[in-house]
């Protein structure tokens, strides 16, 4: 069906930004905060719109595909979309709440361009665009991580930069390769040619996936993410933890499905996704700072999702997006008030909350519920999305990388009662318990306990939440479906 | 096979070497090169992959002589950009660093360790 939903999508998070750049910088957080909702509400749009199994399309500049490039909207993207609304409109509420980073123009515009690149990773259907998304995606969000105000601000930017960027270009020589064998990108035309018995090389899905792996921090390449999202201002890490990772999670999925079912490499994948699962694990447990060890346990998220893509099939695809969902809003939970502790608390290290919990007016019931979600304690969103993981594997029959995977999923419990615990038990230094309880005001805390209560109701009310999902997995499955949509035929 | 054909993966190959060589040294200057090498490499990749003999030209019509293919062109234009601007963005990042830490080496940014 004809739309221009997923072209307001991309227009709302442009304009804003533009509208940003002309306001004052105190005026301009709201043209961001406009730009974010508007994101979320179209999201919600399409996710209407999609219900049935209609794809939204749009074809840019009026040319038809494949000559043109389009726009198509199933209702996995819808979700994706709707998340990374979602979560920049949370981030953004909690600078216009917490006044931290400080007003800037530039701050304002890098959020909305960050939005811009990721709704359009989401919603294009051609390689090479997504290869110039996912660099906008890269550009846009390196002042996120810039604006630290910390010394150790240049060098975490460094490394998110070259890292990011290395990943983005090998990506592209994955393009090319695909480009110069089967001398299309659209995603439904390269879908019906695979289908036709064409094999894409194994170089140019080697090295797509590479780039791919460095944007979800998967274990080889994850260097670059537990420094750039704990250095990072929290407004920003919540982004960045919560959603920019899950962008290379979905082009994982996309491209798996457009070229087929990846069965060698789906071994290689499961391997790393239990791998990376387990190192964040261990990670989280071992590290001293409260956002280093949020950081590390979105890597084994990240893990945990890979390797539920990796089993695929319709149970293995729902339980990646029923993650991606609940890990979004959770993390981002976890950031925003992680972010009151550190940016206005002044405290950065496990050790120093210790007691902070029973100080803080109205810290600890978000943070508890927040954390539950983060360990996959019912009922929060967080369960449902590990339990969903680990059917997906019983249900592919690999025994062994269940239990693996679930032995992964367990250590989230230790690294969240361990930030439970330090927040709960114990006796607060007098002077920090003042200099906390005087500095976290409620307008601080507002934006991260409306998350962490988001990951308590969807997890209550699961049955939405597993249906959109199921939908989800069922649309991204028929790609013959969405080949035709793509390539203009079916509409 | 002409001789320009040979040229070519050798070209590329010596580029993508010295810029991986490049890539893994300890000076930030010679990684920025190495950076900008790899993504010219790429480029020139772009550009050349029309010729190969399974590029299929994407225009209708009878193609008279040797087809050009415009998308790839059109594809190493915005790719020359894009390569641009991001060695325009980790150059800055690096005398960033350089300015606050006086130094460009890589291996001595050691305060994010653990």
């Amino acid at each position: 069906m004809p739309s221009t939903l997923p072209l307001w999508a991309i227009l709302a998070p442009f304009l804003a930004m533009l509208l940003g750049f002309e306001l004052r910088p105190s005026h301009g957080r709201y043209a961001a905060l406009a730009g974010a909702l508007a994101g979320l509400a179209l999201g919600a749009a399409m996710i209407v719109e999609t219900r049935d199994g209609t794809r939204l399309f749009y074809d840019l500049g009026g040319y038809a595909p494949p000559f043109g490039i389009g726009m198509v909207a199933d209702s996995l993207s819808a979700v994706l979309v709707t998340l990374s609304g979602l979560v920049t409109s949370a981030a953004t509420a909690y600078v216009l709440g917490a006044r931290r980073p400080r007003p800037e123009r530039r701050y304002n515009a890098a959020l909305m361009g960050t939005l811009l690149g990721l709704t359009g990773i989401f919603l294009t259907s051609d390689l090479f665009n997504f290869y110039v998304f996912l660099e906008v995606t890269v550009v846009a969000s390196t002042p996120l991580v810039a604006y630290a105000g910390d010394e150790r601000a240049p060098e975490a930017t460094l490394k998110y930069v070259l890292l990011t960027l290395l990943g983005s270009t090998t990506f592209l020589a994955g393009t090319v390769l695909t480009y110069a064998h089967f001398g299309t990108l659209n995603f439904g035309d390269l879908a019906e040619r695979i289908a036709a018995g064409a094999r894409e090389p194994a170089t140019a899905r080697g090295l797509l996936a590479a780039g791919l792996l460095v944007k979800s921090a998967a274990v080889p390449f994850h260097m670059w993410q537990p420094d750039a999202h704990s250095t990072a201002p929290s407004a920003s890490s919540a982004i960045l933890s919560g959603l920019l990772v899950k962008s290379g999670a979905y082009g994982i999925l996309r491209l798996d499905l457009v070229f087929g079912a990846l069965h060698p490499e789906a071994q290689v994948l499961l391997a790393v996704g239990a791998i990376t699962a387990l190192f964040g694990g261990f990670a989280a447990l071992a590290t001293v700072e409260i956002k280093r060890l949020l950081a590390y346990s979105t890597i084994s998220q990240m893990g945990l999702i890979l390797a539920a893509l990796a089993w695929g099939g319709r149970a293995g695809i729902t339980a990646a997006v029923l993650l991606m969902i609940a890990h979004a809003v959770t993390k981002t939970a976890l950031f925003l008030l992680a972010g009151a502790l550190v940016e206005h608390g002044g405290v950065h290290e496990i050790a120093e909350v210790r007691g902070l919990g029973g100080t803080v007016r109205g810290f600890t019931v978000p943070a508890g519920v927040a954390l539950a979600s983060l360990a996959g304690i019912p009922p929060t969103a967080g369960f449902l999305g590990k339990l969903a993981v680990l059917r997906a594997g019983i249900d592919a029959g690999s025994v062994g990388g269940t239990i693996f995977v679930g032995a992964a999923a367990a250590l989230g419990i230790g690294y969240s009662a361990r930030l439970f615990a330090a927040l709960v038990w114990g006796n607060a230094e007098p002077a920090r318990a003042a200099r906390a309880r005087s500095r976290i005001r409620l307008r601080v805390l507002i934006s991260g306990s409306v998350m962490a209560l988001l990951a308590l109701a969807l997890g209550i009310l699961g049955g939405p939440v597993l249906v959109t999902a199921q939908r989800a997995a069922t649309d991204a499955l028929d790609v013959g479906a969405y080949a035709a949509t793509a390539l203009g035929r079916s509409r | 096979m002409t001789a320009l054909a040979w040229t070519r993966p050798i070209a590329l190959g010596v580029l993508f070497g010295c810029a991986v060589v490049l890539l893994l040294r300890r000076d930030g200057f010679r990684v920025l090169l190495g950076f900008y090498l790899l993504s010219s490499a790429v480029n020139l990749l772009i550009l050349w992959s029309e010729a190969w003999p399974s590029a299929a030209p994407p225009i209708l019509g009878e193609p008279g002589g040797t087809p050009a293919d415009p998308l790839a062109q059109s594809f190493v234009l915005t790719a020359i950009v894009i390569t641009l601007g991001t060695t325009a963005l980790f150059a800055g990042t690096l005398l960033w660093n350089g300015r606050i830490r006086r130094t460009l080496r890589l291996d001595r940014l050691t305060r994010l360790r653990g």
